[in-house]
């Protein structure tokens, strides 16, 4: 379904800018081309047959547009990795979904046995030996990830019509046009990124530009004068960096519309934005398994994330009473290959899905109240606290670790660990142990060393407790340690 | 206090004060002014390259030249560097 989708408005639209990033350029036809040349590599890599399982591990450029593409139009079924997934989540992905080739950075580490098959563009090839592996659902055209609770990361099947009803609804419910220009921050293999700049855009007609690494006010306004972009699309970090400088008057003139997602944006930081831009900053909500799901389009009177979008029905609790919040969309995954069972868990006899959030509604706008669920949100990455503190526990001379999230002295969330060590326990070590094995931002920012855990009567982590040991700044003499 | 000197310990300050918590001189010395050895997060570094650019007026870019970003020493040569850059322009 994706493949036709993108074939026919490849076709459509040939002439206009299709993709660009700060080195390349590509028209509709010129991406219909590259990508179909692309295809017939990877299908020359690849034994016979098709629903290969081929992930993608890049960073924002047209390369990655390219590849994504030429996996759906060689038959296969992307499986989006996040850019800073560590070696341990990219071999435990490996294994528990059997991929097939992983089309890859040049400085990203792939697993033992994976074996150099060439090159696509700029980005590398690399075959994997598969042995048994879960099947992939029938109507199964893209596979996506998220931090889920179990201690690795959840793959999420999506069929072609959820990805495409994810891509229009969000169009239509947010105004997307064919005359846009989208800047986009968030990473492709994000949902932000993914359900509002990619099919999206390509669907209408749009230009998408893509910028890598990090969203700073210095960069942001650059790439947005060099861009003309009229719609802008990343997490709350960069908001709060353009409002934390003065910025010229007009400092965007063909900017329209902003969208923020993926983490709690401040009010002072969307009013500030808007008082210095004149830009309305769009907050949707959206959960990795359900798509898209709100837009606030009027963002300065809506009271929070906005009414559902086309195709989203939304339940929650009220006023004074916040519930569950529960959504039936017609973006919904499928399931997750490799925790048969736990999506449909979540999911009630009607189809609702509960997010794992707690709010209420007003007026039709969602408002969210807190979490349910024990993962973690720092600036709109999501992260397991199980499977960092099983990796804590891994480190030397860390006896037992609990990870939690505390606030920081910017207004924000902060990752942290208590440890279970020897008071003298030098954090160089379990910090090398971490960024050896997962993403870099699922190293806790702050760590404290304890002689015991607090813990309830349940012997559960007394998080208030946890929490207290951040209150005050380590001192010189007492250097990580406490309890 | 010579000019990199004070563009160091500018540096530093701003590292410090954009870190999440009690990120300490002492610490940034005992990981060899590594960033990444004191766990810095993506949002720090947000923070403290928009103080930079603030506070010496250059303009820093991340993606072009993330390995320089890597250590105090490789920030502190590459701000001097564009100060330098903009003085003989």
């Amino acid at each position: 379904m994706l493949v036709h989708i993108m074939t026919q408005t490849l076709r459509e639209h040939a002439d206009r800018l299709a993709v660009a990033d700060r080195h390349t350029r590509l028209t509709y036809r010129e991406l219909d081309q590259v990508s179909t040349e692309q295809a017939q590599a990877l299908r020359a890599v690849l034994p016979d047959g098709d629903r290969h399982r081929i992930a993608i591990q890049a960073g924002n450029s047209v390369a990655y547009v390219t590849a994504y593409l030429a996996v759906l139009k060689s038959g296969g079924v992307p499986f989006l990795i996040d850019r800073l997934s560590g070696p341990r989540e990219t071999a435990a992905i490996q294994q528990d979904c059997g991929l097939d080739l992983l089309i890859h950075e040049h400085d990203i580490p792939v697993s033992a046995g994976a074996v150099p098959s060439g090159v696509l563009g700029p980005l590398r090839l690399s075959r994997s030996s598969t042995g048994d592996r879960p099947q992939l659902h029938d109507a199964t055209e893209v596979c996506r990830f998220t931090s889920g609770s179990t201690g690795r990361p959840s793959c999420i099947e999506f069929s072609g019509r959820a990805v495409e009803r994810a891509a229009v609804n969000w169009a239509h419910g947010s105004g997307l046009s064919g005359d846009d220009t989208i800047m986009c921050f968030a990473s492709l293999s994000n949902g932000l990124a993914f359900n509002t700049s990619l099919l999206s855009a390509f669907a209408l007609g749009a230009r998408l530009h893509l910028a890598g690494g990090l969203p700073t006010a210095g960069t942001v306004t650059r790439l947005l004068a060099l861009s003309r972009a009229t719609r802008l699309v990343g997490f709350p970090a960069l908001y709060e960096s353009l409002v934390s400088r003065p910025l010229d008057p007009q400092p965007f003139p063909h900017l329209r519309t902003a969208i923020s997602s993926a983490a709690p944006l401040r009010a002072q930081t969307k009013r500030e934005f808007t008082e210095a831009t004149g830009v309305p900053l769009l907050n949707y909500f959206g959960v990795a398994e359900a798509g898209p799901l709100t837009c606030a389009v009027d963002p300065l009177a809506d009271p929070g994330l906005g009414k559902p979008l086309p195709g989203v029905r939304l339940r929650a609790g009220t006023t004074g009473q916040p519930g569950p919040v529960e959504v039936l969309s017609e973006s919904m995954g499928t399931r997750y290959l490799n925790a048969p069972g736990v999506l449909e868990g979540r999911t009630g006899p009607d189809g609702y899905y509960r997010t794992g959030d707690l709010g209420h509604l007003v007026d039709g706008s969602l408002v969210l109240t807190g979490r349910a669920s024990q993962v973690i949100n720092i600036g709109g990455r999501k992260v397991d606290a199980v499977e960092v503190s099983e990796a804590l526990r891994g480190a030397e001379g860390v006896l037992d670790a609990v990870v939690l999230e505390v606030p920081d002295r910017h207004g924000g969330s902060a990752l942290a660990a208590v440890l279970l060590a020897d008071p003298g326990l030098d954090l160089a070590g379990p910090r090398r142990h971490l960024a050896a094995s997962l993403a870099p931002y699922k190293t806790p920012s702050l760590m404290r060393v304890v002689s015991q855990i607090p813990r309830g009567s349940a012997g559960k982590p007394a998080t208030a407790a946890l929490r207290r040991l951040f209150d005050t700044p380590k001192t010189a003499e007492t250097p990580d340690a406490a309890g | 206090m010579n000019r990199t000197d004070d563009i160091r310990s500018r540096i530093v300050a701003a590292v410090l004060d954009s870190a999440e918590g009690d990120l300490t001189e002492q610490d940034l010395a005992a990981a060899d002014w590594s960033l990444a050895g004191v766990s810095y997060s993506s949002l720090a570094y947000i923070r403290m390259i928009d103080t930079v650019e603030n506070e010496l007026g250059v303009y820093l870019d991340p993606e072009e030249e993330s390995e320089r970003f890597a250590t105090i020493d490789g920030i502190v040569d590459l701000v001097c560097q564009h100060l330098r850059e903009s003085a003989d322009a």
